[in-house]
């Protein structure tokens, strides 16, 4: 009984160590491959002058495609940031998601909107659409609201993409406020690739809490003031400049942010659209056409830019942290669930080998090993004692590469975009960078726990979001 | 979502500990439990007190020490601990350095910008200074030779680049042609050869932006010989290049292009042949191109400079097997109309892609022609594509009077196209 204990504590034993060395390996080997490819861009892009694309005839055509429900906070200052964008072949799809609030009366009275016999072709299926608005004022000619019945956010999206006629989509959350010149850097991208198509561009998403706005646009960068927003400043700016990167150079990025990504409308039309039956859209969407154009055996791109392109607030308390957390868990493991097929299929290249087993291993199971490793070191305690000398050399290890991977991000964007110019910011980002791992990151831990459990006892549904909206009273607070 | 790189730090700590319990503390465990008790030290006791471990004979001895000083109680118990550990105290050791050097880098480099940013505003001034002394003054008193000097330094150079961007941007005429005596007198044109030979890609492409700005022809052969490089980026530059410096014929360098010419690239020639209104001689030559790009970049040029000598090879290319050169042909067709190749456009639309019938309905509504009127019926009760018939009715719509009873007349005997034919007649849409 005592052997057979043993083999199986020494099995665990060494699977915990492996696991973690190549953990450990591939958050290095992200981050090389990120200080690379950034380099690069910032190198190649410091030559280039986007306002090229602004008069040019051979620019392609855009829809903005912004689901709303219950915005009416905020509703008419982002329309108004939507139609400012620099951009010359566009148009912006409002879909009204069934609000119960008075989101749409205030758009109608706003923009001066009336119905119209709009027909357009249903490619996806979609929940009923009540009427479609077109501005009387040629001003806003560009602007069209749908108003439907609710389907979530998939489905609004899916209404879009039926009623555009444009080459590319962009699906952008319109709670979110983009930069000016984000469309411009946005399709470079699928204009600059000769040799394979550009299926999908994302960019980095940065955080507006505490930044002033002002006719939906940043007048003022401010770094949050409250510790849970800014400590998502940190998670950010690691995320995007240090993993999305990285996966973007490899070609194998899974993720495009919900918040703002533009699309090859035809391919997303022939992948059947945003799939409804899931709360990570985002991330389903960006797989299934990746897994279509290899099924294909097209050559394809899905590419990251590293530039600042939108900023959206994020939760500033835990209740709505959790339930954003737990949202973004339960959509890692459908899309990882519908797309099994690839885990370590060859066919699918680096999709199949790296990028799916990545998201399996080292996002998904990450956070239950964890657990469960603390409960085995309670048992072990339990069962007698435990090497403190280890354990104590070994926080102090985790932390320290913890904060050293931390600083690394800071450095990157120090490097690059440096978008908080106030030294103070920066001192106080760094400290964040310390209380993270004390403070934060077990809560993250537990909200993705959260989400698992919620997964398996198949409690969905998108969970609330408190926003603060823009309004001037929240402007720098 | 977010990568979780946090899912590191606690992970390790309580996992890969396992692994070294199962081997050091699930054998010793007993051993260390008696040895404690001995000693009647309180597990909380042991860890409060700097305790360490040694292994002898295979067998861990719990050492208390108590009158050793601080220094000394860290060395011994960093000397006596398990290898693992060592290993461990090791990595501590370099990543809390890493942290202190990181946070030092950071603050270095915030302060270097700082300062770089006011030296670069001083230097601004300062040379705006010497060059208007040296375009504006009849006699200026500069001294070139140490001016030469301080522009070998790459900084240097490209803040004064700047500059006489700047000023030549708003100055022409005689103060011009002095601009340009300026690059001659100074290391300027030196430096750029300089550059344009390096091995570092962006210096290359520095390099070419300066011979541009300089009108240094001279080196329009060199930069031409870069259109095929393998670097998107310096192939953009040069190409922009030659057809900025190549005054005789600035589309030339379509001849030596082998490499497929981007979306991005045509879009940065078309804006710099706008920006500075350069003549473009006939482009009909190119429409024999190996380079597929580069016969669908002439055909958007074409249509935009509306080179109508080119229609009767355009005539000939419409049947080209290639989809996209096709769509360009329907486009450049569409901006000079003839009669020839209107029924042209009619007689390939039925075997178009939708993309391409799109393209030709646009053609054919921009002159309202009544002729049309047949053709579009044709295709109102044939075609089976949404957008191409919305596209259709607009024709029609667009032509008073009889397109417009003709769209009447369809929407009676076709129910299903009455959403269509409302859509179409809405002008707000």
């Amino acid at each position: 009984m005592y052997g057979l204990f043993r083999v199986i504590r020494t099995f665990i034993d060494s699977g915990i160590l492996i696991y973690s060395i190549f953990i450990f390996l591939t958050f290095v080997v992200l981050a090389i491959f990120s200080a690379f490819a950034l380099v690069r861009y910032l190198r190649k892009n410091s030559y280039i002058d986007y306002s090229a694309i602004l008069s040019s005839p051979i620019a392609p055509s855009v829809s903005l495609i912004a689901p709303a429900y219950n915005e009416g906070k905020t509703i008419i200052a982002n329309i108004r940031s939507l139609l400012s964008i620099h951009y010359s072949n566009f148009e912006v799809i409002i879909v009204n998601d069934g609000s119960v609030d008075d989101s749409l009366e205030k758009i109608i009275k706003e923009y001066n909107l009336e119905l119209v016999d709009f027909a357009f072709n249903p490619n996806i299926s979609t929940k009923n659409v009540k009427g479609i608005y077109k501005s009387a004022n040629k001003a806003f000619s560009k602007l069209v609201v749908i108003d439907k019945e609710n389907g979530g956010k998939a489905d609004a999206l899916n209404t879009g993409i039926n009623l555009s006629t444009k080459k590319y989509i962009a699906a952008i959350d319109v709670d979110s406020v983009l930069e000016q010149d984000a469309l411009l850097k946005m399709i470079k991208p699928f204009l600059e690739e000769e040799k394979s198509r550009v299926i999908a561009t994302g960019g980095v998403i940065r955080i507006a809490n505490s930044c002033k706005v002002e006719d939906g646009r940043i007048v003022e960068v401010n770094l949050p003031k409250q510790l849970i927003p800014r400590i998502q400043v940190l998670e950010y700016t690691r995320a995007f400049l240090m993993g999305r990167m990285a996966w973007s150079r490899l070609n194998g990025l899974l993720l495009i942010s919900g918040a703002f990504g533009l699309f090859d409308r035809e391919i997303v039309v022939k992948c059947g659209g945003y799939n409804p039956n899931t709360v990570g859209e985002d991330m389903e969407l960006v797989v299934r056409m990746r897994r279509y154009m290899h099924e294909r055996k097209e050559k394809y791109r899905v590419v990251y830019i590293p530039d600042p392109l939108c900023w959206t607030e994020v939760p500033s308390d835990l209740k709505t942290l959790g339930r954003q957390r737990n949202r973004w868990t339960r959509g890692t493991m459908d899309t990882l669930w519908f797309h099994k097929k690839m885990l370590f299929n060859p066919r699918y290249g680096i999709l199949g080998m790296y990028s799916y087993p990545y998201w399996l291993f080292f996002e998904w199971l990450a956070p239950i090993i964890e657990t469960i490793g603390i409960f085995y070191f309670f048992l072990i305690i339990a069962l007698g004692n435990p090497n403190w000398s280890f354990f104590l050399s070994l926080i102090l290890f985790v932390y320290f590469f913890a904060v050293t991977f931390s600083l690394w991000a800071i450095l990157f964007e120090e490097l690059s975009y440096r978008r908080y110019k106030k030294s103070n910011e920066m001192i106080k980002i760094i400290i964040t960078a310390f209380l993270e791992p004390v403070f934060y990151h077990p809560l993250t831990v537990w909200f993705s726990l959260r989400g698992n459990y919620h997964y398996l006892i198949r409690k969905r549904g998108w969970g609330k979001m408190e926003r603060k909206g823009f309004s001037p009273k929240n402007n720098g607070t | 979502m977010i990568l979780k790189f946090k899912y590191l730090k606690l992970l390790v700590i309580a996992l890969t500990l396992f692994f070294f319990l199962g081997k050091v503390s699930a054998n010793n465990s007993k051993l260390l439990y008696q040895k404690q008790k001995a000693d009647s030290i309180s597990f909380s006791d042991s860890l409060l007190n700097i305790e360490y471990f040694t292994y002898m004979n295979e067998h861990i001895v719990f050492h208390h020490e108590k009158n050793v000083n601080y220094s000394d109680r860290i060395l011994k118990f960093y000397e006596s601990s398990h290898l693992n550990v060592k290993i461990l105290l090791w990595l501590v050791g370099y990543f809390f350095l890493s942290v202190l050097v990181l946070i030092l880098i950071i603050l270095i480099h915030r302060m270097r910008d700082i300062s770089r940013t006011k030296c670069s505003d001083m230097l601004k001034e300062r040379y705006s200074e010497l060059v208007t002394s040296l375009v504006f003054d009849d006699n200026p008193t500069i001294d070139l030779p140490s001016l030469n000097s301080e522009l070998l330094n790459s900084f240097n150079f490209d803040v004064f680049l700047n500059v006489l961007e700047d000023l030549q941007m708003n100055i022409s005429g005689e103060y011009g042609e002095k601009i340009k005596s300026v690059f001659n007198n100074t290391e300027l044109k030196q430096q750029t050869l300089l550059r344009l030979k390096s091995k570092k890609w962006h210096i290359r492409a520095k390099g070419i932006r300066s011979a541009v700005l300089m009108n240094f022809v001279e080196v329009e052969e060199l930069i031409a010989n870069m259109v095929n490089d393998p670097l998107m980026i310096i192939q953009t530059e040069s190409e922009l290049a030659a057809v900025q410096l190549d005054k005789k014929n600035p589309m030339s360098f379509l001849s030596k292009l082998v490499t497929p010419l981007s979306d991005w690239e045509q879009l940065t020639i078309i804006d710099t042949i706008k920006r500075h209104n350069i003549y473009i001689y006939s482009l009909a030559q190119w429409l024999k191109s190996k380079n597929k790009t580069v016969v669908v970049f002439v055909l958007r040029l074409i249509a935009m400079l509306k080179q109508t000598d080119a229609t009767p090879k355009i005539m000939e290319l419409i049947d080209s097997p290639d989809e996209q050169i096709r769509y360009e042909c329907i486009n450049c067709l569409g901006q000079f109309l003839t009669p020839e190749s209107t029924i042209k456009l009619k007689k390939i639309f039925v075997d178009e892609t939708v993309e391409n019938k799109m393209g030709i309905l646009d053609a054919l509504s921009k002159s309202n022609d009544v002729k049309n009127i047949s053709f579009y019926n044709e295709v109102m009760n044939s075609e089976k594509n949404y957008n191409v018939l919305i596209k259709t009715a607009k024709a029609l719509n667009s032509i008073e009077d009889e397109g417009q009873k003709l769209l009447l007349l369809i929407s009676t005997q076709n129910k299903a196209l009455i959403p269509i034919i409302n859509h179409a007649k809405d002008s707000r849409i």
